[in-house]
């Protein structure tokens, strides 16, 4: 398995420099650069021009990559374009507050999945299969920027139940067990998003996988032998169907990715979607490069752990 | 901290403004419903730099005002009156200001402002390595050039006279220097002269600014809030409140939060007043701005060249649908490039009356013959493409009427949507290697795009004078009328307000006969405010106008 | 239109009995039924529409109607700058439903024809696809958009490319997981020990047998794609006005007030994506059941 792991991470780097010479590219090319974004009367052209050559965004695409590869090889991400910030601080604040959102709504959707798929793969087209299917389904079928401002509007504004947007009370500054309430407050309703736009596939899929494996031969061997429904369904289908399932869960990242940017944006989240639209429109590169090569450097890392698991759930699987 | 008593007096409201200026420090008394708590805003955008010689934007400036303050800022009216200065004086020749900064005022920090960060402030604007683009703006100052082109080690316009005197003299008459000084926020040599000036925008004085203004900066968590607490050695007398948190978020969420009473104060977009004034709990606030809409024409396309087609587009647009539909009346048209409140604007600019029958009457004069649903000329169909920048959604909304209006005068129009910096790659083209060159036919037909005044009309010299053009100035659509530019040049060194004012005029009226730049309508700006801040008043100059007398109940 | 045909092509493989599975699925059926006429009215549009999708609701005397709640004239009312709701609706949904329709074609087809040949030749074929669309699903979406949208007038076929090359990886895991566990199966070896060559195994084997998932997985794709418009359309980055999307029109009517206040601007497009997206999902789960003959009941 570790040799395995290993070529996996040395394949990975490959492509993390594939992945960023490509967006690097994409970035310079995009219309526009950071200084044209600020047209004002008051600074000519000129003066313009003077914070291009500043920022090397005269330089041509390649010497500006192999300088922006120099400095990172360096550990230096540089400096966010708009802002002056050091890129690493930056995108570093804003890990923690995705990963919060991301991780809370992760759990929640695979102890959802797990559950309900198993469930309605239970009792195949019973009332429960058809809630649940329903509900789900209805879930995803709702763009998300609307299920969030709906979820607002209802939970927020006409129940008052929770706030409409951002981390915490920023005016009440609670503190210990008090802001971590106030935090979970916050969280209900982007976590909910992200739950109800994500869910549906996984408990689908679940179900099917389940279902599948119920009507193998083993389990009608084991039925046959006596074992109770209910550790047949945990013991034998649902852990030979998670095996379809983990691949899923590897794609699931990059899609929770995906749907932070949504989510963040309209519930003012501070996490790195967010930050990623704004620093696309600003031509933020050195911002936006820095949170797409960690979004990379996460995907390969959520890919590898699907391949391991893969192996270690399914017997069938050997990796040399 | 104490807080001191403060009595309860409308009237001394009104009075502390006027009477404050000749009031030394310390006998500045500000009257406040309720000392103390907290106030939550929010702004649409987050601040970039908050070192305001920084490329400054509305949201940063919106933040920096809090922190800092200037010699003299504008008035309700767009005059301006004393800040940090407790007077100036103009030379004879008009070439010299002179300034003199109150007594005893003093950095958040506790430091002595003095007359040397004014002149460290505006020296630095001129450094070789100043990276923020504001030296234009100071550039007709005495001896800035030699210190920008690096043969000299000081700007001998900027003399230090004395602890509390500071003047600036101009290579020649420059009227627009008031304004440009009222913009122009004071930095602490000791904090930002120990700082490089190449490495400002990185440094952390761009994320923790210390001024001189009412508020003292406590922190800024990125995508979050900027928070401020009352600075209690404000000159003008510390603000009421104890704490002021600026939040930065989508529009409708802020708007949702203000609904919900999670702020005390926010913007309102347009189709959001609706739900302001539904709510008995909040206020709804109309401002007057002094930005516009404008559609842009390239003239250097031969059909937007005849001034027949410019006219008939604007006559066949109806803007005053836009204005009662789309602005659900909070704005109005105007028919020249000024803002209608500012005092550029001629009161007797030929109305642009919406009027499709002169329209075609027009467009058949000049040789444009209907053939099927759209008019041509020598076999060439009128069909024109329009530039729509994203990212304002009433602007965005003009573009389909534009298009159905001018349709229906027989003139086709391709609507084609970018966001804001792809526009600019058209309207301030370069060539393959990245050179800017000059606009051509091919780069755009129409565009819409606003503009702004900040603080005088001067502001628009790049984007009228002929030698302005790209990739020399903003002058893109390629105005070239002899009379504008002369005019435009004569309003930069005419000191005489009475004769500023007629010449921005005339060049108001001769801009509605040209209609190179067809102007649609000026938006108001909406603020709600929950009830629970007294004394939100925001007018032309922003938000925060009178910020250091909100309280909180 | 497109849909009531997949259904009997798809079908035919397996034939009949999988006809009849299907049938027995109330909800797919019912989806397929709703899905039909959404196709027939978005192709009828012409037809059908009350007005021209892009023209103001002017009355005489040169006024526009902005925001107008329905009425006679306008069954739907008319949107925030005045034209007819219903028209953009059907136009809107000729748009949409093509997006999602095409996006997912490319998207399985690309993502099937990658899965199939990496999972059969496994080792260095394996290797080099599967990095490949490791990088793919690293690669930043927004970024490819904005500058893709720039060098071409933003369209719906860019939106159609960007969509279907950017959401092909999760039908290549499929595959490529469904061919690795067949591949070692008996009637595999079974085939290939007959001499069946490469090409006969996949076309006939591997790809039939794995049909199954990819059918659910296109259809959550078109599914899919269809949402991700509108998101674009959040952002801006949609299919750009005037033309009229679902996504797009949704995201106009996002306003506390339009919510609030003016529900024939929200309702109408999100209703149709809702319903689209709910009846391909459900018809998806319905080919899955029929398409699938080891799945018991």
């Amino acid at each position: 398995m570790l040799p395995f792991v290993l070529n996996r991470v040395a394949q990975g780097a490959v492509i993390l420099v594939l992945v960023s010479f490509v967006a690097f590219g994409i970035s310079v090319a995009a219309p526009g650069n950071a200084m044209q974004t600020f047209i004002d009367p008051n600074v000519p052209p000129e003066q313009l021009r003077a914070a291009e050559a500043r920022l090397g965004l005269d330089q041509p695409f390649y010497v500006q990559y192999v300088r922006w590869v120099g400095e990172v090889a360096r550990g230096n991400l540089g400096y966010s374009f708009r802002t002056g910030r050091p890129v690493a601080a930056f995108v570093g604040s804003r890990i923690g507050p995705t990963f919060l959102l991301m991780g809370t709504a992760f759990a929640v959707t695979l102890v959802l999945a797990l559950w309900l798929g198993t469930a309605t793969a239970a009792r195949p087209y019973s009332a429960l299969d058809y809630g649940v299917t329903g509900a789900a389904f209805a879930g995803i079928s709702v763009p998300s920027f609307f299920t969030a401002m709906a979820l607002i509007y209802v939970f927020a504004l006409r129940l008052g139940w929770f706030p409409t947007s951002g981390l915490e009370d920023y005016a009440a500054g609670h503190t210990g067990i008090a802001l971590f309430l106030d935090r979970l407050r916050h969280l209900v309703l982007p976590v909910t998003v992200l739950v109800l736009t994500g869910a549906a596939e996984l408990v689908r899929h679940v179900r099917s996988a389940v279902l599948e494996e119920l009507g193998q031969d083993y389990v009608r061997t084991a039925r046959s032998k006596g074992v109770s429904e209910r550790a047949v369904l945990r013991r034998h289908a649902l852990r030979n169907s998670l095996l379809p399932v983990i691949t899923l869960v590897g794609v699931a990242l990059p899609r929770l990715l995906a749907g932070s940017v949504i989510t963040e944006t309209v519930f003012t989240w501070p996490g790195m979607g967010r930050l990623l639209v704004e620093s696309v429109f600003a031509r933020d590169y050195p911002v936006a490069m820095a949170i797409n090569m960690l979004a990379a450097v996460l995907v390969l890392a959520g890919s590898l752990l699907a391949d391991v698991l893969y192996a270690a759930v399914d017997p069938r699987v050997r990796y040399s | 901290m104490t807080r001191r008593t403060f009595t309860r007096s409308l009237l001394l409201v009104a009075v502390a403004a006027t009477a404050a200026f000749g009031a030394a420090q310390g006998g500045v008394q500000r009257t406040c419903e309720v000392v103390g708590g907290t106030a939550t805003i929010a702004q649409w955008s987050e601040p970039g730099n908050l070192n305001p010689l920084i490329f400054p934007t509305t949201y940063d400036e919106n933040i920096q005002e809090l922190v800092f303050a200037r010699l003299i800022r504008p008035t309700e009216t767009l005059t301006f009156e004393p800040d940090m200065a407790e007077s100036w004086e103009v030379s004879e020749d008009a070439r010299t200001l002179t300034f003199t900064l109150r007594e005893g005022l003093t950095w958040h920090d506790g430091e002595p402002v003095t007359a040397r960060d004014v002149a460290f402030t505006f020296t630095a604007m001129a450094h070789p390595q100043y990276p923020g683009g504001r030296y234009a703006e100071i550039s007709t100052l005495e001896g800035a050039e030699a210190y920008h082109a690096g043969e000299a080690d000081a700007v001998s316009g900027i003399q230090v006279i004395d602890d509390r005197t500071v003047s600036f003299t101009t290579t020649e008459p420059f009227a627009p220097f008031l304004p440009v000084i009222g913009g122009i926020f004071i930095l602490p040599e000791h904090v930002y002269g120990a700082v490089d000036v190449a490495r400002w925008q990185e440094d952390v004085t761009n994320r923790e600014p210390l001024g001189s203004g009412p508020f003292v900066f406590q922190q800024w968590r990125p995508g979050e809030f900027v928070e401020v607490t009352a600075f209690d050695g404000y000159w003008e007398g510390r603000p009421c409140l104890d704490r002021l948190i600026v939040r930065f978020g989508d529009q409708n969420t802020m708007l949702a939060a203000l609904l919900s009473g999670e702020l005390d104060a926010a913007p309102v977009p347009i189709d959001g007043a609706e739900s302001v004034e539904s709510n008995p709990d909040l206020q709804l606030h109309v401002v007057d701005a002094l930005s516009f809409q404008y559609i842009g024409t390239n003239l250097r396309n031969p059909i937007l060249a005849d001034p027949a087609v410019r006219q008939a587009i604007a006559l066949a647009v109806n803007r005053d649908a836009m204005v009662s539909g789309l602005l659900q009346g909070y704005g109005s048209t105007l028919d020249t490039i000024f803002p209608t409140n500012h005092w550029s604007y001629p009161p007797d600019v030929t109305p642009i009356e919406y009027d499709p029958e002169a329209a075609r009457a027009l467009l058949e004069e000049a040789g444009w013959v209907q053939s099927g649903q759209y008019r041509a000329k020598d076999g060439q169909e009128l069909a024109l493409c329009l530039f729509v920048p994203t990212g304002n959604q009433v602007r965005e909304r003009t573009a389909p009427i534009i298009q159905a209006n001018l349709r229906q005068v027989g003139i086709r129009v391709d609507i084609e949507s970018m966001d804001f910096p792809t526009l600019v790659t058209h309207l301030m083209p370069q060539d393959a290697q990245g050179t800017p060159r000059a606009v051509s036919v091919d780069d755009f037909d129409l565009f819409l795009l606003g503009f702004g005044i900040e603080r005088d009309p001067n502001e628009y010299l790049s984007y009228l004078i002929p030698s302005d053009m790209p990739p020399n100035g903003f002058n893109f659509i390629g105005v070239d009328i002899p009379e504008v530019a002369d005019l435009m040049l004569e309003g930069r060194v005419t000191l005489d307000q009475d004769a500023r004012v007629a010449i921005y005029q005339e060049v108001g009226r001769l801009m509605r006969e040209s209609l190179a730049w067809i102007p649609l309508y000026q938006a108001q700006e909406l603020y709600g405010v929950g009830p629970r801040l007294q004394g939100f008043s925001p007018d032309v100059r922003g938000v925060n106008a009178n910020v250091a007398n909100w309280s909180v109940r | 239109m497109t849909t009531a045909a997949a259904v009997p092509s798809v079908t035919a493989g397996p034939g009949p009995r999988a006809w009849r599975r299907f049938r027995r699925h109330r909800l797919a059926v019912t989806g397929a039924a709703v899905l039909a006429l959404m196709a027939l009215a978005a192709v009828l549009a012409p037809w059908l529409a009350p007005h021209d999708p892009y023209d103001l609701a002017v009355g005489p005397s040169g006024e526009i109607a902005f925001a107008a709640p329905p009425s006679l004239a306008f069954p739907l009312g008319t949107d925030s700058v005045g034209r007819d709701v219903l028209s953009r609706l059907l136009y809107g949904g000729r748009v949409s439903l093509t997006i999602g329709l095409v996006a997912a074609l490319v998207a399985i087809s690309v993502g099937s024809l990658l899965g199939v040949v990496a999972g059969y030749y496994g080792r260095g074929v394996d290797r080099v696809v599967s990095r490949f669309a490791d990088a793919v699903s690293t690669f930043p979406a927004l970024f490819l958009i904005l500058t893709v949208s720039s060098f071409v007038a933003p369209s719906i076929v860019n939106v159609i490319v960007i969509i279907g090359f950017l959401s092909w990886m999760p039908s290549f895991r499929l595959m490529r997981a469904e061919v690795l566990k067949l591949r070692e199966t008996d009637f595999v070896e079974a085939a290939t020990a007959v001499g069946a060559g490469d090409v006969r195994v996949m076309s006939r084997h591997l790809v039939p047998n794995a049909l199954g998932p990819i059918v659910v997985q296109a259809t959550l794709g078109v599914a899919e794609a269809v949402l991700t418009e509108s998101a674009l359309s959040f952002l801006g980055l949609g299919v750009q006005p005037p033309i009229a999307s679902w996504g797009n029109m949704l995201a106009d009517a996002r306003s506390i007030t339009v919510l609030q206040s003016q529900p024939w601007l929200w309702l109408p497009p999100g209703v149709a994506i809702f319903l689209a997206v709910l009846s391909i999902n459900f018809l998806g789960d319905g080919l899955r059941d029929a398409l699938n003959p080891r799945a018991g009941r």
